[in-house]
């Protein structure tokens, strides 16, 4: 799917559009634009909303799971109403309240490594919001393979990381593998998501529109608990199997 | 000599603290404190402190003194062998969580 460009509402963006060197042509950018929001948690919720109020084309929303009570302190697109429905379902009705124009497709399943690649094909740019390494790296592989830029995230507690890979340098596979420890139902603060999912947003409005902007791949910190922040480049790793000399599976 | 100590992602799931303050003799360096921190902690800590991608062969620490990379060799030539000194702040932190 590709965003189609719209006749670009000036009231609804009237503020943005006053950034000096953030026009109407970066406006019209983001307006033709297609971004694919890889899980809709604690992360997905808040950069597709952000993602929606700048006034993107197009998402595409995924995730197979209902909404549960126990995610209601972070993913900020649900209410207790919501509880027991689809989460694609109920974060395309709260976008669509906040921007009547977006086009939007869900997807209310879990992707296999195949449906994944179909979907980062067709898409312009990837906000991969999926738990699992497994997971993470199939999105990144198939990133890497079609040339399309990637925000990845990781949080728990007050803290957390965004991966973001728009084509130079290093990737999520050059600093991370599968056997990286994982564990189920991390703890996490609300705010932690939330800043991890406006990184994101942030990430595909500067790579789209050109403004600021990150041409290298880079690997961003933050710990909300004592206000600290690193933002530095990934090296590539030369055997990482996405991006390096290994094999592409 | 006091210091300060900060665990991020599964280091933290390891220590059950995000951070706390400690007191290590004034000759400590990084390695001493990541060895002493292994001494409380169990070996999970220094395989955590190193864990990298099974295919990568670089020598990697996952650990900022004062809020810069320590394998950054402008930073800290001295890498693991740098001295630690009152009032720092070491993080150690690997990539994980949830989204």
């Amino acid at each position: 799917m590709n965003g189609p460009a719209k006749t670009i509402s000036t009231a609804m963006w009237q503020r943005q559009l006053g950034i000096p060197g953030f026009g109407p042509e970066a406006q019209q950018a983001l307006a033709g634009a297609h971004a694919l929001i890889l899980g809709m948690g604690g992360v997905g919720c808040p950069a597709a909303l952000y993602l929606a109020a700048a006034g993107l084309g197009a998402m595409t929303l995924v995730d197979g799971d209902l909404v549960e009570a126990s995610n209601l302190n972070r993913q900020i697109l649900y209410g207790g109403a919501d509880v027991g429905r689809p989460k694609v379902e109920a974060a395309a009705e709260a976008l669509k309240r906040i921007n009547t124009a977006i086009e939007l497709e869900t997807h209310h399943f879990y992707t296999g490594d195949t449906e994944t690649e179909r979907l980062v094909a067709r898409a312009g740019i990837v906000v991969d919001c999926f738990d699992g390494n497994r997971h993470r790296l199939s999105v990144n592989r198939a990133c890497i393979k079609h040339g399309k830029a990637a925000a990845h995230s990781y949080v728990q507690n007050f803290s957390g990381y965004v991966i973001f890979s728009p084509g130079g340098g290093g990737c999520l596979g050059c600093l991370v593998d599968e056997s990286f420890p994982e564990q189920g139902d991390n703890p996490v603060m609300g705010v932690a998501p939330g800043q991890a999912g406006v990184i994101a947003a942030a990430l595909v409005i500067s790579h789209l529109t050109g403004i600021g902007g990150i041409s290298q791949s880079r690997q961003i910190f933050f710990d909300l608990a004592f206000m600290e922040w690193n933002n530095r480049p990934i090296a590539r790793e030369p055997l990482c199997p996405a991006c390096g000399r290994g094999e592409l599976p | 000599m006091r210091i300060t100590l900060r665990y991020y992602g599964s280091i933290s799931s390891l220590t059950k603290k995000i951070s706390e303050h400690i007191t290590i003799p004034d000759s400590f360096t990084l390695q001493d404190l990541i060895d002493h921190l292994t001494a409380r902690y169990g070996h999970k800590f220094k395989d955590l402190c190193f864990i990298r991608p099974l295919y990568s062969d670089r020598p990697y620490c996952n650990a900022n003194l004062n809020s810069r990379d320590i394998n950054d060799k402008k930073s800290y030539p001295g890498g693991l062998n740098t001295a630690l000194k009152s009032g720092d702040t070491v993080s150690f932190g690997v990539i994980s969580g949830a989204a």
